[in-house]
């Protein structure tokens, strides 16, 4: 149904790197990105670990990436930045990343959409702004409120790429990424966009929502403190909660022949999105949705259960969520579930929340294209329970045509992705 | 495929009915009056439109009777433990389904959608949740990690109603209400039959007040003057009004609306998004703004003659309402003269992420009745704004143009027609 869509940009940046060949190397050789906090206070939070990137410097990449933009769009990229608080700094240099890769002109940047993936988002600057008004409110920085609105990212995109095209964000809880990802098709199903630029934005863990995420169970805070590395393992027998993470991913989403027609690489062919509810606000990971999730996105992409190849899992490392999902895959894909690979990238990278379903398409996408998953780290015992192949034992050769990009959230919102690589 | 709106509901310090709501703006009432929710912030005015009051509990009393069982304990199980600014949400859905007659008729779980509009929805919230922590962590609310999502709207909404399809928030600043319509214009292109589309509260909280009072965003005007704060094209505007306020409606194809017997209450005919690729305010664009307005008509297959009255922006913001008048003049060109113009903001502020959803109903409600708002405390219209001002009473109009234009830049128009034939 309706026409064929293209990744022709990719970026990401988490603990492992900020490039999309150094992020896949990293995830091959199985490396971890979760430390102790560095840059988060958490004197006061049962939780000590997670992927800190908190003082990420943008200046060397964009140094790196502003020669691939438009000297136009460099030229907004560098007078933006300045003003920008962490999450929007390093979102919007994402989004130029993506812009770069996409090699796209002044005349193309200038009619996307945006979609930003995220709700949320800037809630550590939300909390320094608590902390500024309890000290002296007549000294609040002046631009407080406008930087701690979400939109404010996808507005700043919207400036860096010059376009008036429709500029928004969407938000699904930790699968928000492949709820923009749908967007994004919508974006060119139905609203005449070319291309759509899409960021996954990184949401800024504060010690209160650290915290909050630590009060209702979900969280690894007991086991790993001095072993951080060891503390995000999917699957693993001892897996006691999710690791929280810093990151972000950005894509373009472009119409196929356009793509083609401008003769730009492409990465894959997003294929369908899909999200469906449990019509359950609590945090209760369910079979039935998930697998319907799955269905929907296949019968979107006209595809069958025996075209997928590939599963980048959602599987966050806790004990119920991790194997729900292997059940929902079984049920969405029958028997063919014992011939697929499936894997854990927030073994590596832990959880970015709304940015994991973008995050962990680029790597997917990567890892498509090399031919060769990563393993699911840490499965020191797998639980016994599993039983399906959740490549365990070591980076493993694989050839992929298509994958399956899952992302479970809170309040029961289910969304999956599939992308098709992009034949010759 | 024609989209329907099938179902509307309002909270509003007005009123929470969608026709007591137009004949109390029709009537020239104000719904501004002390900032009670908070402390007020030293740099914020203490002028707003307060539901901190609400009655949530009489309204519980009144839906009981109405709604399905199962719903209400749905309803009963949640609302006693979500923030306030959920409950209102759940309020509103509910009245929102009931309107359109949500049980009625056959339709799976899984083809019914729901969209929610906004983001940062509650900063009150967060801050005292922080202050908790500061003393405390564990005096926090035990499920935050739950509440503080502005998701948990959507999917408190999607529990009531048992809804099983589509789900999520969209975002566009002051213009997310309209940009929720389009979302659900999606859903349904994509094979949702109804869409529950629900703008939850924005709570403001005292961070958000202090720092739009020193960005000069907000009215200047104090307690001893509520009621004149908010003057949309008036020469002494001096800044937006703060206000609560929640709506929802339902959406869903004409012919299913038939089919259900349910009748339509508008015809949602266009809307369409744009930016003006600058983030900082308040630097509105006339000339994006006409350029988007001009394509919403010719989405709806319309020209500037087609349209009978312009819900405004209209924030009452010295920069913002002149940029729209600009892009009024610029986009229906001679017409602009005939059309008139209402600004509901001059009576219930601006409910920020919400405002543009609340408008629409109201434009629904004055299609409907043949019965228009005016706009209030234009004692001295800004002469450089040559707008025709709506006089509040009877006028039939059939076509309505519903304009939002966010913070940031974020612009989304929407037009919408009456329903002759109910």
């Amino acid at each position: 149904m309706g026409r064929r869509l293209a990744v022709t940009g990719m970026a990401v940046n988490t603990p492992l790197g900020d490039t999309l060949d150094g992020t896949l190397a990293a995830l091959l050789e199985g490396r971890s990105a979760v430390t102790r906090w560095r840059t988060i206070d958490t004197s006061r939070c049962y939780s000590k670990i997670g992927a800190d990137i908190g003082d990420y410097d943008v200046f060397p990449r964009v140094a790196a990436i502003e020669g691939r933009l438009p000297p136009a769009a460099a030229a907004r990229l560098r007078r933006l930045l300045p003003r920008l608080p962490w999450s929007a700094r390093l979102g919007v240099t994402l989004a130029a990343d993506a812009m770069a890769d996409a090699t796209l002109t002044d005349h193309e940047l200038g009619d996307c959409h945006v979609v930003v993936a995220g709700h949320n988002l800037a809630s550590a600057y939300a909390e320094s702004g608590f902390v500024g008004f309890a000290k002296d409110p007549a000294n609040l920085p002046i631009g407080l409120e406008l930087y701690s609105l979400d939109t404010t990212q996808a507005a700043c995109v919207s400036e860096l790429a010059g376009s008036r095209g429709p500029t928004y964000t969407v938000g699904g809880a930790c699968a928000s990424g492949n709820l923009a990802l749908l967007a994004a098709a919508r974006e060119i199903h139905h609203h005449g966009a070319t291309r759509v630029v899409v960021l996954g934005a990184l949401p800024e863990p504060s010690p209160g929502s650290l915290h909050a995420f630590a009060m209702i169970g979900a969280l690894s805070i007991t086991s790993f403190n001095t072993t951080p590395e060891r503390a995000s393992r999917p699957w693993d027998a001892a897996r006691e909660g999710f690791v929280p993470a810093q990151g972000g991913a950005a894509m373009v989403i472009e119409d196929w022949h356009a793509a083609k027609a401008r003769g730009a690489h492409i990465h894959a062919e997003l294929m369908a999105a899909a999200v469906v509810s449990d019509a359950n606000h609590l945090t209760v990971p369910d079979e039935g949705g998930q697998a319907r999730a799955i269905t929907l996105a296949l019968r979107r992409a006209g595809l069958h259960a025996q075209d997928i190849d590939y599963v980048s899992a959602h599987a966050t490392s806790t004990p119920q969520g991790d194997l729900v999902e292997l059940r929902a895959l079984r049920q969405a894909l029958g028997a063919h579930a014992d011939r697929i690979k499936i894997n854990a990238t927030k073994s590596m990278l832990g959880h970015t929340f709304s940015a994991a379903a973008l995050v962990e398409g680029v790597a997917a996408i990567l890892q498509m294209n090399a031919g060769r998953l990563h393993r699911s780290c840490n499965i020191d015992q797998l639980d016994p329970a599993v039983d399906l192949d959740v490549c365990a034992d070591g980076p493993v050769d694989w050839p992929v045509r298509t994958l399956l990009n899952d992302a479970f959230g809170f309040g029961g919102i289910n969304a999956v992705s599939i992308f098709r690589r992009s034949e010759a | 495929m024609s989209a329907v709106i099938t179902g509307a509901a309002v909270l509003t310090p007005l009123a929470d009915t969608v026709d007591g709501l137009l004949d109390a703006l029709a009537a020239g009432q104000s719904g501004i009056g002390p900032w009670r929710a908070f402390p007020r912030p030293p740099a914020a005015a203490g002028v707003g439109g307060d539901l901190s009051g609400y009655d949530v509990q009489r309204r519980l009393l009144e839906l009981r009777t109405q709604l399905p069982g199962v719903v209400m304990t749905r309803m009963d199980k949640m609302v006693r433990r979500v923030p306030w600014a959920t409950k209102l949400s759940l309020l509103v859905a509910a009245d929102a389904a009931l309107s359109a007659r949500w049980w009625l008729g056959d339709v799976a779980a899984e083809d019914l959608a729901v969209v929610c509009a906004g983001h940062n929805l509650t900063p009150r919230y967060g801050h005292d949740n922080w202050k908790k922590f500061q003393v405390e962590p564990d005096y926090m609310d035990a499920l935050l990690a739950v509440h503080m999502l502005d998701t948990n709207h959507a999917a408190c909404v999607s529990e009531l109603l048992g809804t099983r399809g589509g789900i999520g928030t969209v975002g566009a600043s002051c213009a997310s209400g309209n940009l929720a319509l389009r979302a659900a214009m999606d859903e349904l292109a994509d094979g949702a039959r109804r869409v529950l589309v629900v703008a939850p509260i924005y709570e403001y909280g005292e961070t958000t007040l202090q720092a739009l009072g020193l960005m000069g965003a907000t009215s200047e005007a104090g307690p001893e003057d509520v009621a004149r704060a908010s003057r949309p094209f008036d020469r002494d505007r001096s800044g937006f009004v703060p206000s609560h306020g929640a709506a929802a409606v339902v959406i869903e194809s004409a012919e299913d609306a038939r089919a259900r017997g349910v009748p339509a209450l508008a015809e949602l005919l266009a809307v369409e998004a744009s930016s003006d690729a600058c983030h900082r305010p308040p630097r509105p664009s006339p000339v994006e703004q006409a350029a988007l307005i001009r394509r919403a008509l010719q989405h709806a297959g319309l020209g500037p003659r087609d349209i009978d009255l312009v819900s405004a922006h209209a924030a009452s913001t010295p920069v913002g309402d002149l940029a729209e008048a600009r892009a009024l003049a610029l986009a229906l060109g001679d017409e602009v003269d005939r059309i008139p113009v209402n600004a509901a903001k001059s009576m219930l502020g601006h409910s920020g992420w919400a405002a543009a959803l609340i408008e629409v109903i109201i434009a629904i409600a004055e299609l409907r009745r043949g019965l228009v708002h005016g706009t209030v405390n234009l004692d001295h219209p800004d002469p450089r704004i040559p707008l025709v001002f709506a006089q509040p009473g009877e006028l039939p109009v059939r076509t309505v143009l519903k304009n939002a234009f966010g913070f940031g830049g974020l612009n989304c128009v929407s037009v919408l027609r009456r329903v002759d034939d109910a």
